[in-house]
């Protein structure tokens, strides 16, 4: 069962596209790992092999720093990004899920020393 | 307790349990004599937690970050955002720290305790969040820019590090095995008392029910997410806190309880908030990432996953249901539910 089957082919045209917005995001943020950064002077610039996306970033950093920006209505392109203060923008602890060293045992019914649940 | 092939009785760990941070804090440690150190350590360590990430504070470190600028932000505050982004990159979004604005509008704007249990207004749909690859922290976790119009909401993530790190630096100071739970999100450190930390699995982390499961662990963590707890109601409906990113509503209703056990407790509370959002795609979700999972959807029957431990109440009475994905994935129907 797929409880999100309508929200992502029904519903409103606006909607709609703001979906696809949203994962084209993300599926873009996948690829980052093949951006490269570039430091030139006083200056970081970012150089990605989707350059396009990574200039856009970039403007859109500059201009919220500089105070021209608005608040951003939509998703922006990303891809990496820099601002004139040179701080390269990207994520931290990339990898995957680390899975247990050793899976839960069952634990019998001799009582608890605590409890994981709703909070 | 002895261990297998020692003579000596190790005594049974001890702990402590106190209110933070909005809800329980609990450590317990396998030296006795180290407690109340474990204690304040703890105490200390949620504290500067609060100080930097809750949004419920004017004082605190993230409701000062101005909006639309780099802002230089503490080691802790970093810690966390880093931690953050990379939950909603390996969930492709889906625990996306830019929820804020869809729980205030939902109504989850102050400490829970003080958030109306029912209010007549209804709530104005915010849409989908911003998005998590808006907001932009520099490589070395010193400064981040925040959108203007984005609320950042650290509450999935930053109490699952928060137990992670309180458990790290209590066995690395007191030199034993150590367990902190914060709200039901576990983790463990050190040597674990013989047999493992035993660790009672339901709804609600405060009390406990006939038949509750339970599991013990040696390392990492254990997190259980929740549509039954921190609920409250707008204009005759139940909302509750775990918001979908794709929509800025509560999850629809699908599991009710998840819980995942992983390498550390943040993982483990990032894939159990997932899941809870995956809906049905949740124990195929799980076993791919060999996070090993107990989910009960809203019927009470219950799912495992990924080699989660059969036994107790998760087995008398079930049914074979299904079996996919190599038999890693397996869905027993508990007559009458668990309880």
């Amino acid at each position: 069962m797929d409880r999100f089957a309508g929200n992502r082919t029904g519903g409103h045209p606006t909607q709609q596209s703001r979906w696809r917005a949203y994962h084209r995001e993300n599926a873009l943020r996948r690829v980052r790992g093949v951006t490269t950064w570039v430091t030139a002077g006083a200056a970081t610039l970012a150089v990605a092999l989707g350059g396009v996306f990574a200039a856009s970033r970039a403007l859109a950093a500059n201009d919220q720093q500089n105070g021209t920006g608005t608040q951003q209505s939509g998703p922006q392109q990303s891809g990496g990004g820099s601002d004139d203060g040179g701080q390269n923008s990207t994520q931290q602890n990339q990898g995957n899920f680390q899975p247990p060293a050793q899976n839960p045992g069952f634990g019998g019914r001799s009582g608890s020393h605590t409890r994981s649940g709703g909070s | 307790m002895t261990r297998p092939g020692s003579t000596m009785t190790e005594p049974d760990p001890v702990g402590m349990a106190f209110d933070a941070i909005g809800t329980t804090a609990e450590v317990l440690v396998t030296e006795p004599a180290r407690l109340d150190e474990a204690g304040a350590l703890l105490r200390g360590e949620l504290d500067l937690l609060d100080r930097a990430c809750s949004r419920f504070r004017a004082d605190s470190e993230i409701s000062g970050l101005a909006a639309g600028a780099w802002q230089p932000v503490s080691p802790l505050l970093g810690e966390t955002l880093a931690v953050a982004l990379r939950a909603a990159e390996l969930t492709d979004g889906l625990v996306d720290p830019t929820i804020g604005t869809a729980l205030v509008t939902l109504g989850y704007d102050r400490d829970f305790a003080a958030v109306p249990r029912d209010s007549a207004a209804p709530a104005a749909p915010t849409g989908p969040a911003p998005g998590w690859w808006r907001v932009l922290l520099d490589r070395q976790g010193r400064q981040v820019l925040v959108p203007r119009g984005v609320v950042v909401d650290l509450g999935a993530t930053a109490k699952a590090l928060a137990a992670d790190r309180a458990a790290a630096l209590i066995a690395a100071s007191c030199h034993c095995g150590v367990l902190v739970s914060l709200g039901g999100d576990v983790a463990v450190a050190g040597d674990p008392p013989a047999g493992g930390w035993r660790v009672g699995l339901g709804d609600d982390h405060t009390s406990s029910a006939p038949g509750d499961p339970v599991v013990t662990i040696v390392s990492g963590g254990l997190a259980t997410s929740s549509i039954t707890r921190r609920t409250w109601r707008r204009a005759g409906r139940t909302v509750h806190h775990i918001v979908d990113p794709r929509t800025g509503l509560p999850a629809e209703p699908f599991w009710r309880t998840v819980t995942v056990a992983a390498g550390n407790c943040t993982d483990a509370n990032t894939a159990s908030t997932a899941a809870i959002l995956l809906g049905g795609d949740a124990p195929q979700w799980l076993a791919q990432r060999r996070l090993p999972a107990r989910l009960v959807d809203v019927a009470g029957r219950i799912t495992l996953a990924a080699g989660w431990p059969t036994g107790g109440n998760d087995v008398a009475g079930a049914r074979w249901d299904r079996s996919r994905n190599g038999g890693a994935v397996v869905t027993r129907h508990v007559a009458g539910g668990e309880r």
